[in-house]
């Protein structure tokens, strides 16, 4: 499982406090030499079968395990009047479901909520338990001092799987494929190229024919930025995350004590909410211009009046 | 772009393992969490609009109670009042009645009084003269020292209760 020349040390470094981390030698090498302090790649921990197992993917079942037990125990005995962690799962998803349905019309709020809340329930518990001590701190790496100590951990144990470009993409790629779908049941194939490609502005006549022009390049334009949007979201997600784990890392082994990591890490406890909140107000923003009728509603009204 | 997928360890075996992942925690998510509390939060709604119809039933009511009470307490205050009035003209009639009933009586008591004072007072004249009239004739024998006839007496009699009758 452990490739050869590495010691496998599970080092006891980081659970309580950042400055252990430093003290049982999470090593001050890192960003000497050309090597980033954190790998940008999840680190294989071991196969299963042709499946490479990553720390991430650890990470990400420790997390649905989390979320399965905490929403179990709040939700196994509904009560009326709710308390406990039944206040809180109850608060958080009415909460989406507000801010869905206060963004998106109600129809396609209901065919999208499920998938936007997983959105930031799931970035937001796992970064925020991507900050928890241990997480990239405990892992293999060459043999340091002590029995169980690492110079500086090349693999760690558990990652955060927003700091995994593959679960990045990946939640990307689902948004990208529903929001593709949810935009053809909304405006129906010929609706949705009309949508994108049609001529705006209740242009009728003669105009129509050179703005048509136009508006086939700007649909090409709505085209690309379409196909660029899931890839922003992954990547702002991921680098904002895999940018914090770094910055923690440097600050927690080049700073007395690793002392200097503790502003980071506040720092760190806003990112891992604004980012969550970003990427899932950004799917329903881009969800909401392809299944909306804003203009042509827009349009009616100018007619009207 | 293959070397930036190289660096950032973008394999397909990992991707498709992700998003399984992700569907997974969506599907817990899902089941556990957003349909009861969706479910509950439905419930809830109803109840909250339940209630709200029925307090407002009950205050329709309540009012509808409160104006046939004060209905109810204007009708009975004007019964009252009638039956006062009913029994105030009775007492008054019922007064007239008895005053009508008194007066007849003392005058009649008064005229019994009359007569019967009338009828002692003719009696006692009748006795009188029978008195006087034998006193007169009394007094003459004893005067004229002679028996009187029952003619003499009669006569004398009938004198003298013709003049105490004058």
């Amino acid at each position: 499982m452990l490739r050869k020349g590495f010691t496998p040390a599970l080092a006891l470094c980081v659970w309580l406090l950042p400055w252990w981390a430093t003290a049982a030698g999470a090593g001050s090498h890192h960003g000497t030499g050309a090597a980033p302090p954190v790998s940008p790649d999840a680190p294989v921990l071991f196969h299963v079968g042709p499946l490479p197992v990553t720390n991430s993917m650890v990470y990400t079942w420790i997390i649905a395990l989390v979320i399965f037990l905490v929403v179990r125990l709040g939700t196994r005995r509904m009560q009326e009047v709710p308390s406990g962690i039944q206040n809180v799962i109850e608060t958080a998803v009415e909460s989406l479901e507000e801010l869905t349905k206060g963004l998106l019309e109600p129809k396609v709020a209901r065919w999208t909520f499920p998938l936007v809340a997983t959105f930031f329930l799931f970035i937001v518990v796992s970064n925020l338990m991507g900050l928890l001590p241990g997480v990239g701190s405990i892992g293999w790496g060459p043999a340091g001092g002590g029995p169980l100590g690492v110079e500086h951990v090349d693999r760690p144990l558990l990652r955060p799987p927003t700091a995994d470009a593959n679960m990045t993409v990946a939640m990307a790629a689902v948004f990208f494929i529903m929001s593709t779908w949810w935009a053809i049941r909304y405006n129906g194939p010929v609706g949705l190229l009309k949508h994108i490609f049609g001529v705006k502005g209740g242009m009728t006549g003669w105009i129509v024919i050179p703005l048509s022009l136009i508006f086939l390049f700007i649909g090409l334009i709505e085209v690309i930025s379409i196909c660029i949007r899931p890839v922003a979201l992954a990547m702002r997600l991921y680098g904002n995350i895999y940018g914090g784990e770094s910055v923690l890392t440097i600050m927690l082994t080049h700073s007395p004590l690793g002392l200097g990591a503790l502003p980071f890490y506040f720092l760190e406890l806003l990112v891992a909410v604004v980012q969550a909140l970003v990427f899932t107000l950004l799917s329903i923003a881009f969800i909401g211009t392809l299944c909306s009728h804003v203009e042509e509603e827009g349009h009616a009204h100018g007619a009207e009046h | 772009m293959g070397e930036t997928l190289q660096t950032l360890g973008i394999q397909w075996p990992k991707l498709i393992a992700q998003t399984i992942n992700f569907a997974i925690v969506l599907f817990v998510l899902w089941k556990w969490a957003y349909q009861p509390v969706l479910r509950m939060l439905e419930l809830r709604r109803e109840k909250i609009a339940e209630s709200m119809a029925q307090a407002e039933r009950i205050r329709a009511e309540l009012e509808a109670t409160e104006r046939q009470r004060q209905e109810i307490l204007q009708r009975a205050h004007a019964q009252a009042q009638q039956l006062i009035e009913e029994a105030r003209q009775a007492a008054a009639r019922l007064h007239a009645q008895e005053t009508q009933r008194a007066v007849a009586t003392a005058e009649q008591i008064l005229a019994k009084a009359r007569e019967a004072a009338a009828l002692d007072r003719a009696r006692m004249l009748a006795e009188l003269k029978r008195e006087v009239g034998r006193l007169v004739v009394q007094t003459t024998a004893a005067v004229t020292g002679k028996v009187l006839t029952p003619e003499d007496q009669r006569r004398i009699l009938e004198e003298a209760t013709r003049q105490v009758a004058a």
